[in-house]
């Protein structure tokens, strides 16, 4: 029941520093040689906070820089307030990486006025995470096709959505043009709010992450009906794809990688696409996505900008803003 | 009877030196985070989560919760003394804690806090023990029109805070109408924000809380002709007749506060809000009130460490946020690998009980700490003020700043800090402003949702009963002194 001395002295030695050592590395080219700033576009405490934070972790502990990294919070305009940072104070600086995510895509295509992806150089897609499709564990439809049926027997709009935040009415905007049905939808601001909404009756579905309904599925307070993916998810084997219940959903994931200012040079970009490789790589790391019931999906420089692209056509065509 | 057994498994558990020792470092480091507006308990557990990965998770949620509880103890000390409140929730109580500061009875604030907050802790975690299961349940019943109605409800208090019922009213419509600065929540589009990115997030709570209450106070006191004299501190604990004005409105803050609490997404803020509204109708002479009634602090003190209690009830039992900070925590359990859920209370019932008993040794340890504090914070007043007000001053541009490492909003600090100024100098009351920033959003959010739920009708806020209710002690509240004023005059002839 107690922490070891270990972990102490371990807890102790995370605070923002490494040890000077550096290591002999194999690649050639470019190395850090002075402290290397993480900003985090977003507030502590939040979703992408804390992946940054477990980046950081990896990095620090398992010594994959030879130079201290402090991390930095500029949240703000979903992500716009930290890359305009980045940009006005470390234009083509490699000694900076940046946390990005689908929210950081999503704010330029609604506000052009913040400018968010064009700004920086992506390094590599590490994760990915999906949606389901939840109703209530006593509510009447067994999979989605009973629940678009349901939707489509009734005056359009009587079946409402909860939603977390704009990367959930994306997905709800997705599987309401797939199925041809209209739905109520009701934000909120997190995916906690909108599941105590579900839980309390006030809507009939939910459309989010496993994370936060995981406790729930499990005691059968809420049941998933379907999953915006290719093959079936291995936690979650009894959940079918919406492409097997017949309709055709394009796949939809939301992204979470890194990124360095625009302008960084090819080696420095390579190096960083190495420690991030190490980074995914790590048990830490995959104990993170475990326990969020994510997906590992490194994806590096040239095919994260080709996934960028193609993911940017589908969010702009889901919010008719074409570009 | 298993309660008992339960409640007594927990307190072998917590007080194990190590877990003792991280309740300590919970409460010291909230008390501490809690005075310095700008850093709140969410912001202070995210940066310590990731020093305890890897560390056994009943201690580190036992540290977490001592954050939480113990920064409704910290806002009170900047409050009361400088009128800085560092805690959204103790806006309420510098209204009057300052008042009482100013009279040399800081001392006395600060102690009926302390006591306050030590009694609703305790009630609430009582609360927390026997009635988590149901109550978290019936919190569900609070959708859209729910929470529309006790905005609603929360909105009288516009009119209760300050002294003229006009000038409050119009500067909580200006805090309402800043609220809708910034990205839709409902539809994701950008308002009043001009192009301007650092706008897109609108008027932050605490660059507008510091502003008015700590850049205008030192504004309006450096600009009076006259120094402002050396206050004598009287006494620096409550005395017997001030324990027994406050005996009450601590019973009915910790109720509130508990209450409002348990409601996921409204929280201690509401629940101060709510308490210091119900204290003025109560209360025998309500023009004390903003003149340094002390139940004007006891009340709201209590509630919002009630709340701060009873949020951890949907979070305990049911596995949803009951709040920002609660939210966090929840992150925390699942990176030590528990799942939150329904099923919490039973699966782990060692953490819970673990951490609901470290809650009764927390608040023991807040109240041994604070009470000799509160006199030897008092005695700061004794410090003339023209060697005071630099150091504020500061205090308040750095909070603002390390929040979000902004320059911006320090600019919107001082731009609002000269509004607060002309509002002091010309006798506009802050606080109902500050009420209609934080209570506007829910307000219009839930009103949105409620209007798009019922495809447009109203009827949805009068068919539902609970909303029905709220709607109604609304009603009450507003329409009270009218009605009192009409039938006065024939009870009282003459009068």
């Amino acid at each position: 029941m107690m922490l070891t001395r270990r972990s102490l002295l371990l807890a102790a030695s995370a605070v923002p520093f490494v040890g000077a050592v550096p290591r002999a590395s194999a690649q050639a080219g470019w190395v850090p040689t002075r402290e290397v700033e993480f900003v985090v576009p977003f507030a502590t405490g939040g979703g992408a906070d804390l992946l940054a934070r477990v980046i950081h972790k990896i990095i620090v502990e398992e010594k994959l820089v030879p130079v201290p990294i402090a991390l930095n919070n500029r949240p703000g305009g979903g992500g716009a307030t930290g890359i305009g940072y980045v940009t006005a104070r470390k234009a083509a600086d490699p000694h900076t990486i940046v946390l990005v995510n689908g929210t950081t895509q999503i704010t330029p295509i609604l506000n052009p006025a913040a400018r968010t992806l064009s700004e920086v150089r992506p390094v590599m897609n590490v994760m990915l995470d999906d949606f389901l499709l939840f109703v209530k564990g006593d509510a009447p439809w067994k999979d989605a096709k009973d629940f678009v049926a349901a939707a489509k027997s009734r005056p359009p709009k009587s079946l409402a959505f909860a939603t977390g935040g704009t990367t959930d009415v994306m997905a709800v905007t997705i599987f309401a043009k797939a199925t041809g049905a209209e739905y109520n939808m009701l934000n909120f601001n997190s995916g906690g709010e909108a599941l105590t909404q579900l839980l309390g009756g006030h809507v009939q579905a939910c459309m989010g992450n496993p994370l936060e309904f995981m406790g729930h599925l499990q005691s059968k307070a809420v049941k998933a009906l379907g999953v915006f993916r290719d093959t079936r998810f291995s936690v979650l084997g009894d959940v079918p794809t919406m492409k097997e219940q017949g309709f055709n959903a394009p796949n939809f994931q939301m992204w979470r990688g890194m990124a360095t200012p625009k302008g960084t040079p090819d080696d420095a970009a390579r190096y960083w696409e190495g420690v991030f490789a190490k980074v995914v790589a790590s048990p830490v790391f995959r104990a993170y996505i475990a326990e969020n019931i994510a997906t590992a999906a490194p994806i590096p420089g040239a095919a994260f900008a080709k996934f960028l692209e193609d993911q940017e056509k589908l969010y702009r065509n889901l919010l008719d803003k074409p570009a | 009877m298993s309660v008992i057994y339960d409640l007594a498994a927990g307190f072998a558990g917590a007080a194990t030196p190590w877990n003792l020792l991280m309740c300590f470092a919970g409460v010291f480091a909230g008390q501490l985070v809690g005075a310095l507006p700008g850093i709140g308990p969410s912001s202070a557990i995210a940066l310590l989560l990731p020093l305890t990965f890897g560390a056994d998770p009943t201690s580190a949620i036992i540290l977490f919760a001592g954050i939480y509880y113990g920064a409704q103890y910290g806002g009170t000390l900047t409050s009361v003394l400088i009128s800085v409140p560092g805690e959204p929730s103790s806006v309420m109580t510098s209204i009057d804690g300052y008042q009482m500061a100013l009279q040399g009875r800081a001392g006395a604030a600060l102690g009926i806090a302390a006591i306050g907050s030590f009694i609703a802790g305790t009630i609430s975690t009582v609360g927390l023990m026997l009635l988590a299961p149901p109550l978290a349940r019936a919190a569900l019943a609070f959708g859209p029109p729910e929470y529309f109605a006790l905005v609603v409800l929360g909105l009288t208090a516009l009119a209760a805070v300050g002294g003229s019922v006009l000038k409050g009213l119009t500067t909580g419509m200006f805090g309402l109408l800043i609220s809708t600065v910034g990205i839709d929540q409902q539809t994701g589009v950008a308002r009043f924000a001009f192009d301007r990115i650092w706008l897109l997030d609108g008027v932050g709570f605490v660059v507008l809380t510091v502003a008015l209450f700590g850049v205008g106070e030192v504004l309006s006191s450096a600009g009076m002709s006259t120094p402002r004299p050396i206050t004598t501190v009287k006494n620096l604990l409550p005395s017997r007749a001030e324990w027994k004005q406050s005996r009450m409105p601590i019973l009915r803050g910790s109720f509130i506060g508990f209450v409002v609490g348990v409601l996921p997404a409204t929280g201690a803020t509401i629940a101060s809000f709510i308490a210091y509204i119900v204290e003025k109708k109560v209360a025998k002479d309500p023009s004390r009130f903003g003149k340094g009634a002390i139940e004007g602090v006891a009340g709201p003190e209590s509630s919002n460490n009630a709340a701060a209690a009873g949020a951890m009830v949907p979070m305990l039992a049911l596995g949803v946020p009951g709040s920002g900070t609660t939210a966090i925590i929840l992150g925390a359990l699942i990176m030590f690998g528990i799942r939150p859920g329904p099923e919490l209370f039973d699966k782990n019932a060692a953490l819970v009980w673990t951490v609901i008993a470290s809650m009764y040794i927390g608040n023991v340890i807040l109240l041994v700490m604070n009470l000799p504090l509160a006199g030897l914070f008092a005695q700061l007043l004794r410090v003339p003020y023209s060697w005071l007000y630099p150091p504020i001053l500061a205090l308040c541009v750095a909070g603002v700043y390390s929040q979000a490492n902004s320059i911006e909003d320090v600019w919107m600090l001082v731009v609002f800090g000269a509004l607060g100024w002309a509002m002091m100098r010309y006798d506009w009351p802050a606080a109902p402003m500050i009420l209609g920033l934080v209570l506007g959003t829910i307000f219009e959010n839930s009103l949105r949702q409620s209007m798009t739920l019922s495809h447009g009708s109203v009827e949805i806020f009068f068919t539902r009963p609970i909303s029905a209710v709220l709607l109604a002690c609304a009603a009450v509240a507003v329409l009270s002194p009218v009605l009192v004023r009409i039938f006065r005059p024939r009870l009282v002839p003459g009068a």
